[in-house]
Formats: C-alpha cells, sequence, structure tokens
C-alpha cells in the first residue's frame, strides 16, 4: 500500500488529484442534498393526494414518466439550458438522485399501515402534523434506501456531466488524460470514482443507522 | 352511556348488507363482549364504533352526541396488529397519546402496565406482550370514553394471555374504562366481560343474542 501511495506522489501531482476529487464530491454532495429535499417534500405531496387522484392514469404518468429517461441524456439539454459550469452539474446529478428519492418515500409513505394511520386519527394527529409525524417517520427507511440509490446514480452523473462538459473533476479528468494517452492516469482516476463511491455509500449507510436506529434495533 | 342505534353496513353501493339492525348500548364502566364466528362482521362494527368507517345505516351516539364517522379521542380502537409507531420509544409512545404532555402520567401509566424500566426502548426491542402492554397503556394515555379491543390479544399465547387478563382486569378495576371487547375466543370472556352480544353467523350478521355473563 506505502508502496503504491508512494508511486502516485511521486509520478502524478496529488494537488490536482485531490481538487479533482473535491470538485466531484462537492457537486454530488450538493446535488443530492438538493434531490433529497425536493424528493422528500414531493413524494409525502404524491401520496398526500386524495386516492381518486392519484388513480387517474395522467397523474401517474406526469409522476412516472419524467424518471426513465437516464441522468445522461438530460445533459446536451441542460446545458443549453444552464450553461457549461457548476450550475450545469449540479442539476445533472440532481436529475441522477432526484428520481429514486422521489419514489422511495412515495411508495414509503404509501405503505403505511392502515392500523397506524387509523390509530393516529383517533389521536387526533391530522394534516401536516399527521403527514410529518406519522407518514415522514414511518416512511423513513425506505427514504434512506432511495438516498442510497440516488447517492450512486447522483455520484454516477456527475462524473458522466464532466466528462462531457466538465473543466474539472474526475469524470473531466478522465476525459483529458484519454486524450493525453496517459491511460495509468485514467485507471487511478476509476480507482478513485470507486473508492469515493463506496464511502459516499457507506456515510449514508452510517447516517441511517444514526438518524433511524430503531430499524436496527431488535429484542432485547 | 354508548348507543349503536340500527347500525347497517353495505361495503360497496350495491353489494347487499354486511350487518344489519345492529342495536346495543354500553354502559360507562362496563366491559361489553362482542362475539361471532370469524368473518361474520365483528371487527367492521368495531370500526364502525371507532368511527373509521361511516355506517350506510345508524348512529352512533355516545353521551348523548352523534359521533357516527368521527375519529377522535372518545372512542379508541386497539386493533389485532400491531399499532404502535416504530419510531418512538417507549414513553415517548405513551407521551404522544396524552392530549397534555405530562411525565409523571405517562410514568404512572408505565407502572400499571408493569413497563417501568424500559422506557427507552423501541417497540421493535419488546415482546409480543410487552408491545400489547405498551398498545394498552398507550390506549388508556389516550383516555378515551370507549376502548375498542379489536382480537387485541389473538396474536398471543396462552400463557401470556393469562398474565394480560389479570393485567386488564387490574387496570379496568383502577381506571373504570369502559371497553368493547371484540372476540371469537370464549376464553376472553370468561375472563373479562359482563355481558355478552353474540353475533349471528348468516348473513346479513344481526344480533343473535345478548346476556350477562
Amino acid at each position: 500500500m506505502n508502496n503504491l501511495i508512494g508511486y502516485i506522489v511521486r509520478n502524478y501531482d496529488p494537488g490536482i488529484i485531490l481538487t479533482n476529487c473535491l470538485y466531484s464530491l462537492s457537486r454530488v454532495l450538493i446535488g443530492v442534498l438538493v434531490a433529497v429535499l425536493f424528493g422528500v417534500v414531493l413524494g409525502l405531496f404524491r401520496s398526500s393526494l386524495p386516492v381518486k387522484v392519484k388513480k387517474i392514469k395522467i397523474v401517474k404518468f406526469l409522476f412516472d414518466a419524467p424518471k426513465f429517461p437516464p441522468p445522461i441524456a438530460w445533459i446536451p439539454l441542460v446545458i443549453f439550458l444552464t450553461g457549461i459550469g457548476e450550475m450545469s452539474a449540479y442539476v445533472i446529478v440532481f436529475i441522477g438522485a432526484f428520481s429514486p428519492v422521489f419514489t422511495s418515500t412515495y411508495e414509503g409513505a404509501e405503505s403505511v399501515p392502515l392500523v397506524v394511520r387509523n390509530t393516529a386519527k383517533s389521536m387526533e394527529v391530522k394534516g401536516w402534523k399527521y403527514l410529518w409525524l406519522i407518514i415522514f417517520p414511518y416512511s423513513l427507511p425506505q427514504i434512506f434506501t432511495g438516498i442510497r440509490s440516488g447517492i450512486s446514480m447522483g455520484w454516477m452523473s456527475v462524473i458522466a456531466a464532466e466528462m462531457i462538459s466538465g473543466q474539472s473533476g474526475l469524470g473531466y479528468s478522465i476525459s483529458l488524460n484519454d486524450l493525453n494517452l496517459q491511460y495509468d492516469l485514467v485507471v487511478l482516476d476509476i480507482v478513485l470514482i470507486g473508492i469515493i463511491g463506496f464511502f459516499l455509500f457507506e456515510g449514508a449507510s452510517y447516517l441511517e443507522k444514526k438518524i433511524i436506529p430503531w430499524n436496527y434495533k431488535t429484542v432485547a | 352511556m354508548i348507543r349503536l342505534e340500527n347500525i347497517g353496513h353495505k361495503y360497496k353501493k350495491d353489494d347487499s348488507f354486511t350487518v344489519k339492525n345492529i342495536s346495543f348500548e354500553i354502559n360507562f364502566g362496563e366491559c361489553v363482549g362482542l362475539t361471532g364466528q370469524s368473518g361474520c362482521g365483528k371487527s367492521t362494527i368495531g370500526s364502525i364504533v371507532a368511527g373509521h368507517i361511516k355506517p350506510t345505516k345508524g348512529r352512533i351516539i355516545v353521551d348523548n352526541e352523534d359521533l357516527t364517522g368521527k375519529t377522535g379521542r372518545n372512542i379508541f380502537l386497539m386493533h389485532q396488529e400491531f399499532d404502535l409507531f416504530p419510531w418512538q420509544k417507549v414513553e415517548k409512545q405513551i407521551l404522544f397519546a396524552l392530549e397534555k404532555k405530562n411525565l409523571d402520567k405517562a410514568k404512572e401509566l408505565l407502572d400499571l402496565v408493569r413497563l417501568n424500566g424500559f422506557e427507552n426502548y423501541y417497540p421493535n426491542q419488546l415482546s409480543g406482550g410487552m408491545k400489547k402492554r405498551l398498545s394498552l397503556a398507550r390506549a388508556l394515555a389516550i383516555n378515551p370514553k370507549l376502548l375498542v379491543l379489536d382480537e387485541s390479544f389473538s396474536s398471543l399465547d396462552s400463557n401470556l394471555k393469562d398474565f394480560l387478563y389479570e393485567d386488564l382486569r387490574n387496570i379496568w378495576k383502577i381506571t373504570k374504562t369502559t371497553i368493547l371487547l371484540i372476540t371469537h375466543d370464549s376464553k376472553d370472556l370468561d375472563n373479562l366481560a359482563q355481558r355478552e352480544i353474540r353475533l349471528t353467523s348468516k348473513k346479513p350478521t344481526t344480533i343473535l343474542d345478548i346476556k350477562n355473563i
């Protein structure tokens, strides 16, 4: 391990590698954070619609169809609308992370058992309190499943966005090193993407255990 | 007094009635058993009484107030399934149910169901019997005029049930909570109920018999 790190430090500029890592990381964290906020709020909103409205085909279509085009397909349009730069990267990450969070929040909210809903109603928990104090916490385990998928999707999306239109970040670094035929650096970038992706995923799992401990506790 | 007046219900407009002509009264402080074979409509009546289902016909009168189809703290239905909130610790479950958050009252209720010492446990960490006792404490925290127990102990084994009967009898002596005990188990009736309302097995379900135990 020490030999490998020594080889990297001797042959490559650690400053540039670290900067690229931080650029990609900051983009994915900001994009995913915004996606989580919007995904959770919209997922809860969709769940709180009247059953009759939820069953209307056009409503289902409007909520479900946009999640099928992959984030990479949005890149030309996003660049056209926001230009090349940070904003396009955030938007691409947002698109990648939003769908899993939104879908899992909605499904989590829909899975709240009738007995729990009825119990809350008997306690006269209504309106936004019902959504915030009952539906949201019950959905949290599924929301976190969505967040973990969202982070993976967001991370893949930011690399793709940087490869196509970036001026910094690990995706941009891969494109640049490819042009310069420096395939050892391409391999290094790919390894770093894997390592950072793994730690992002593990970080989300760690957060999940801290935020929803009840999901991990069993009979004493 | 809690009064069911000529309750009838069909689940779909074109269906025939599931239950029909159900009328009975429960005095405050009484424990009344509602029995009948599986599928005869006991739980439907329980849900109607608790306001979770609005009946096609009839009224639910509590203290001269019409509570038909209205959910609220007056009538609380404790379900057959576990209906605890998994994210709330034991003490929080009770505090959440209390209208005025009072820690002493929460501790008193936990004492009553012998769950003191488990305040910081999540429901997942409790055994089946403990979960039922917690559900009961939470139901008492709501302080309903009528507590409907819908096959609430049917998932427990016979030993656990015996303990719960004793707990429930003691609690009932102290709190004098009015109870409608929905069950198909004669043991539940023998141990807890003062009166039995027996439903027919033929559809639509009506009352077959009301007798003192």
